[in-house]
């Protein structure tokens, strides 16, 4: 009944791949990040007439949303196999996604966030803090802590790999 | 770097290669296995319909939008059999009963199997909405047992912005909205409060629940969340003199126009017709006399039908014409339009008449509105051109003018469109009052089937523009 607006449909269309996979880096899970990009648009389409830039504002309400579940449900720490697993293609690939995604679980939220919305995003770091509510030099530093991290991190998987001679 | 936060990794942190290296990383970490489309139409009819939900918010001062967000600590327990004593959400006192409201999409609550209660904070409420389920949480009895109507769907909702207030809806026609944004302690607990009826003549199980929910709501109670955001266990004083016709204990049920005598006992459509010759564009100002309030319940039926309308013109839609109606067809214009004046439009509201769906659109501030009604066969907005994006089949649009451009601050159109879900109306199923644009705005009236003859005039004290959709045949 009610006619979707062409311009929410443009934006949309244009850009669900991008904000599905930023959603998916904050939280891990592809089935959540869905809900993350279904109730952003949502909120989008409430807001259509009175939103002036579509694409922060579906970023801002992510983050926000994504921000309260993990207060919500730090009893469930979601640990151990990746939800989207099941479809058998590349292995190897998948192996070291989950590298990634391992260590992007052990980012304290708003390091991971203001990762992904660094340097997955590409956004600024006046953008950054804009989207989540915090002073440039908090983005910079919670950027540098979580880049810091994820190296470490990543180098110390690899050393184990190869002591366990896996590729 | 600063010592704070220096990790010992070996070289710069922000040196081109290695920021290329997590850049690389995040992105294959990205990929997901399905990127199915998006289906436009779901979110965008979702979030329109939650917009329309919204009501009487918008109108409000957000002064005192207070509500902050309190770090509640972690806690888990079980309510109603607490058995651990330390640190359970605050138990709910003796008396409450708990329904269980669900979040779109969740999972059936198995009541049973769920352990982990939650209080929420305001703000992770806000810009939520929540469906009652038929279970109660600790009881045999079912939701519709206690309210005692099963209305169809009722729903909560917070709403997203400051002082936006929240409230409920009983099958999208009944409902009530505190106006004060929610406020919650850390046990969850709500205060009394008021909420105010959109009182819009609904079915008589809408009606009951909404009677109920206005009372229990308004009694203060517990807020608690439950499972992964699935669900909102409301617990309440269940008013115990059930849903009697008027005013539960304890409950203030404020129509829009609070002054407004019962209208029952008068025929409404005969309302302009003293003013107005049936077959002339209304006069500005019908003689405000009997009240034609949109919160007219259906009325005893008043053999409204039988009208002496000869003048049929071509575009009109078969029938008699109601007394004051205008055919389909034909467009009004109010004597001098387009005047000026400065006013505002907070609120719409709807209901149906026998014999006609009535829209009214309150005024306040200064001066008087002229207008001018017609179908358009494409509606579109002043300003963007764009659809005027309504339900219905045909669209009734009245352009208003006379209209003032807010204070800044004054959050009277901070919510945009003011949208009215009105599909519990006879034909009325949208109705869309556009934020102004050059001193007038546009309310856009969706329908369903061809377009019907109409009459708007305006009433005083408090002043409003009065729409009328017949729907007699």
């Amino acid at each position: 009944m009610v006619t979707t607006d062409p311009a929410y449909s443009e934006f949309v269309l244009a850009r669900q791949g991008r904000l599905r996979r930023a959603a998916y880096l904050m939280c891990g899970d592809a089935a959540q990040a869905e809900d993350l990009l279904q109730e952003a648009l949502i909120a989008l389409a409430e807001k259509w007439e009175t939103v002036e830039h579509p694409d922060a504002f579906v970023r801002r309400v992510i983050y926000r949303q994504r921000v309260s579940w993990w207060r919500r449900s730090r009893h469930e720490l979601a640990t151990g196999t990746l939800p989207e697993g099941g479809v058998d293609d590349g292995a190897d690939v998948r192996a070291r996604d989950a590298e990634v995604h391992d260590v992007l679980r052990t980012l304290p939220p708003r390091q991971r966030a203001a990762l992904v919305l660094r340097y997955f995003e590409d956004l600024t770091e006046a953008q950054t803090a804009e989207v989540m509510g915090i002073a440039t030099g908090t983005v910079k530093s919670l950027s540098h802590q979580a880049v810091a991290r994820m190296r470490a991190e990543l180098s110390a998987h690899q050393v184990v790999e190869q002591r366990e001679g896996r590729r | 770097m600063n010592p704070r936060y220096d990790v010992p990794v070996p070289g710069d942190p922000d040196d081109g290669t290695l920021m290329l290296e997590v850049r690389e990383a995040l992105d294959r970490a990205a990929q997901l296995h399905a990127e199915p489309d998006v289906d436009v139409h779901e979110p965008w009819s979702l979030g329109r319909r939650r917009r329309a939900r919204k009501r009487a918010g918008a109108a409000l001062v957000a002064g005192a939008a207070t509500v902050t967000a309190l770090a509640v600590g972690w806690q888990a327990g079980l309510m109603g059999g607490a058995t651990d004593p330390t640190p359970t959400v605050a138990a709910v006192p003796d008396g409450y009963t708990t329904f269980v409201f669900a979040a779109p999409g969740a999972p059936e609550v198995d009541v049973d199997t769920v352990s982990a209660l939650d209080v929420p904070t305001a703000a992770e409420l806000s810009g939520t909405t929540w469906v009652l389920t038929d279970d109660l949480w600790g009881s045999d009895l079912s939701a519709s047992q206690v309210v005692a109507a099963d209305p169809g769907t009722t729903t909560i909702t917070f709403g997203g912005d400051p002082g936006s207030g929240w409230g409920f809806s009983a099958d999208g026609c009944g409902g009530g909205w505190v106006q004060e944004d929610l406020s919650l302690s850390a046990e969850g607990r709500f205060p009394p409060s008021d909420p105010v009826s959109d009182d819009q003549g609904c079915p008589q199980d809408a009606q009951a629940a909404e009677d109920f929910w206005a009372a229990a709501l308004g009694g203060g109670g517990y807020l608690r969340v439950l499972g992964d955001d699935d669900w909102l266990l409301v617990s309440v004083v269940a008013p115990t003199a059930g849903p009697d016709d008027d005013e539960g204990p304890g409950v203030v049920t404020v129509t829009a126009s609070p002054t407004a005598p019962a209208p029952t006992a008068e025929p409404a459509p005969s309302v302009p017709s003293t003013p107005a010759e049936p077959s002339q564009p209304l006069p500005t100002q019908p003689p405000p006399s009997p009240e034609p309030s949109a919160s007219a319940p259906p009325e005893p039926p008043s053999a409204p039908t039988g009208t002496v309308d000869p003048p049929d013109e071509p575009g009109a839609t078969g029938g008699g014409l109601l007394p004051g109606f205008v055919p389909a067809g034909s467009a009004t214009t109010s004597a001098g339009f387009p005047g000026g004046g400065a006013l505002f439009a907070p609120t719409v509201r709807a209901g149906a008449n026998d014999g006609f769906d009535r829209v009214v659109v309150d005024l306040t501030g200064t001066g008087a509105p002229t207008w001018r009604a017609a179908y358009p066969p494409e509606p579109v907005r002043d300003g963007s051109g764009l659809p005027a994006g309504v339900a219905g089949d045909a669209v009734l649009e009245v352009v208003i003018t006379g209209m003032a451009y807010p204070e800044p601050g004054d959050p009277v159109y901070d919510g945009g469109d003011f949208g009215l879900d009105t599909h519990a109306l006879g034909l009325v199923v949208e109705v869309i009052r556009t934020p102004p644009f050059e001193g007038q705005l546009q309310l856009f009236v969706g329908m369903t089937g061809e377009p019907r003859p109409y009459r708007v005039f305006l009433l005083q004290d408090p002043m409003r523009l009065v729409v009328d959709v017949q729907t007699a045949p």
